[in-house]
């Protein structure tokens, strides 16, 4: 069914692409969320990408890799807002907190904060890495071959990138935990 | 699968990871529906991967017969009188350039200059030690694609008006510049784009006037005439409307001959609430309409609408787009698209919380939506394509295609010590 999605949409039929954009929208989103961080910036990139794979798609020459596919442009969009980010409007606000917040709570939001601190200042090659492997599940083999680079790169992206990330919640003090509570 | 060491590590990532939105808004595939047909899709002529299996005595053989067949139409060729080449078949540039894709990784090399808008301490770091952002200060300078930094930036008539400089329009011929400054009531100027013969075009009429804008040939501005209120650009690009007492507001598009200093009022333009001011007025090419957007400020984030108003007819219609905050329209050199900015910094600027801006285009009858780029502060380049803002100056064809950095080792011009850049004006050819 989907293969022929594929090739009839390869062949000019919009309705035949917009069923397969439409079943794809979800997760094309929520990879770019997690790359961009951002609800606006990911859905531009995720249209930018949906329209750019069907301008370009009679020129895919495996219409088994469609979804691989349809995943690297959406990766690359990413790449390209993220690229574009504006930062004079940036702001920070600070929520009183009417209620008092149980420490365990209030500590899992401080670390929460911190990751998504952290991730922030990732490069966007080392997110979409981080979120191919630890939210699609993706084996670096196949994050390779999505992302169009070299196993070995892939490993080292992931490999900083996590290492950062622990680095960051190492040094917060949100992340401090007892001797018991660490794990061993 | 393979996962590094650690896992409870890994664990956590994914578990942070797991909490965010899995589900894409309503109106993303929308848009992409809406935006489909307009989407030529691109078609290859593709050669198989693999060749037929081929003798290779047979394979050997043809080779030499092809050098042979070609050493023989050399010599040929050789023989005969030089041909004249043909004749190129002279054709009027398409209006609306798309050029081939570059490999080149910016626009540094295009002709021209940027004149840009620019708010708070100056970008040369000359300003530096008075780390205070001043949105007040607002100014003109010129950048070059070659360079795009703030040291080698050069402002233009610097200290002239005192009350600076905003919302400037280039005419079409590169020649003049027109403004207005961050006085109460605000002022409209005009000057030569080498800064010579500063005029300030508009009377002592107890009004404001606004955002000036010149027609085609260079010999009309339209700008927003604004009496018993004003409008609060110096305190930065937030621009809403603040009411003078028991005053009543009026607001409308006036047009003013450069040659007689007479100004036409477009009557179907006027305002009488701070929400229907009218923002930013765009000449069509032709110079028979003019495109406008007016903004709700409300209590929550501010909505829009885009208007055109015939000039001879003093008509206006209604554009009817879908986006809710359109602003900072302007008309494509060939007069088929009107581009504009989705949550205008002309207008609005740092209000925060708003989403991030968008560059849309449409036909003039408001249909045919085109997303272009993620930026603000966009306007149509001589040769049809667009340079906008966003955080860098970018350069994007009018399809959305061949989005570069104006010069990716430029300045990024959003640093608040030394000032915002927000709207480029591309002066000459590109």
């Amino acid at each position: 069914m989907r293969d022929e999605l594929v090739a009839r949409a390869m062949r000019g039929d919009r309705e035949a692409f917009t069923s397969l954009a439409r079943d794809r929208a979800d997760r094309c989103y929520a990879l770019a969320y997690r790359i961009l961080r951002d609800p606006h910036r990911a859905q531009d990139a995720v249209q930018q990408a949906m329209l750019g794979a069907w301008r370009d798609l009679p020129g895919l020459r495996d219409p088994d890799r469609f979804d691989a596919w349809l995943l690297k442009l959406v990766v690359n969009a990413c790449y390209s807002e993220s690229r574009t980010e504006r930062r004079w409007t940036a702001k920070v606000r600070l929520i009183p907190l009417e209620n008092p917040v149980e420490p365990d709570v209030a500590r899992a939001v401080a670390v929460r904060d911190e990751l998504e601190h952290a991730f922030r200042r990732l490069t966007p090659e080392q997110r979409s890495v981080v979120v191919l492997h630890h939210h699609l599940g993706y084996p670096l083999t196949e994050i390779a071959a999505t992302l169009g680079i070299p196993e070995g790169t892939a490993r080292s992206r992931l490999h900083h990138a996590v290492r950062q990330l622990r680095a960051a919640l190492d040094e917060s003090p949100a992340s401090l935990v007892t001797s018991e509570e660490r794990p061993a | 699968m393979t996962r590094l060491p650690d896992p409870g590590f890994d664990i956590r990532i994914a578990d942070w990871l797991e909490a965010d939105p899995t589900v894409a808004p309503v109106d993303l595939m929308r848009t992409v529906e809406a935006a489909l047909p307009s989407i030529p899709q691109r078609r290859v002529l593709r050669l198989p991967r693999r060749l037929p299996p081929v003798n290779r005595f047979a394979l050997i053989a043809a080779t030499v017969g092809l050098l042979v067949l070609a050493g023989i139409g050399l010599l040929t060729a050789g023989s005969r009188p030089a041909t004249p080449l043909p004749t190129p078949i002279t054709s009027p540039p398409p209006a609306l350039r798309t050029p081939n894709v570059t490999t080149e990784p910016d626009y540094s090399t295009l002709g021209g200059r940027i004149l840009m808008e620019h708010l708070g301490n100056a970008p040369d770091g000359s300003e530096m030690p008075t780390t205070d952002y001043h949105p007040e200060r607002r100014r003109l300078y010129f950048m070059s694609p070659s360079t795009m930094t703030g040291a080698t930036a050069v402002e233009l008539l610097p200290g002239q008006p005192p009350a600076g400089k905003l919302n400037a329009d280039v005419s079409d011929d590169g020649t003049q510049v027109t403004f207005m400054d961050t006085a109460e009531p605000a002022r409209v100027w005009v000057a030569g784009i080498d800064g010579s013969g500063l005029t300030q075009l508009s009377t002592d009429c107890g009004c404001s006037e606004l955002d000036p804008a010149f027609d085609a040939t260079g010999t009309r501005i339209a700008f927003v005439h604004l009496e018993g209120a004003g409008r609060l650009s110096k305190f930065g690009a937030q621009q809403t409307i603040e009411t003078r007492g028991s005053d009543p507001l009026t607001a409308w598009i006036g047009i003013r001959n450069l040659r007689t200093g007479e100004v036409t009022k477009i009557a179907s333009t006027t305002a009488s609430t701070a929400d229907d001011v009218p923002y930013q007025p765009a000449w069509s090419p032709d110079g028979t309409e003019i495109a406008f957007g007016r903004i709700t400020w409300g209590t929550g984030a501010p909505t829009g609408s885009l208007h055109v108003v015939d000039v001879a007819r003093d008509a206006v219609r209604d554009l009817d787009v879908s986006d809710s905050t359109p602003g900072d329209p302007d008309w494509s050199p060939d007069g088929t698209r009107i581009l504009y900015t989705n949550f205008p910094w002309s207008s609005m600027g740092s209000i925060p919380d708003l989403p991030p801006p968008t560059i849309v285009s449409v036909l003039p009858d408001g249909t045919d939506r085109q997303l272009v780029a993620s930026g603000s502060g966009a306007s149509y380049m001589p040769d049809g394509r667009v340079v906008f803002m966003n955080n860098y100056f970018y350069v994007v064809n009018a399809d959305g295609t061949g989005l570069q950095p104006v010069n990716d080792r430029g300045d990024d011009l959003s640093e608040l010590n030394v000032g915002f850049a927000y709207i480029p004006h591309w002066v000459g050819n590109p």
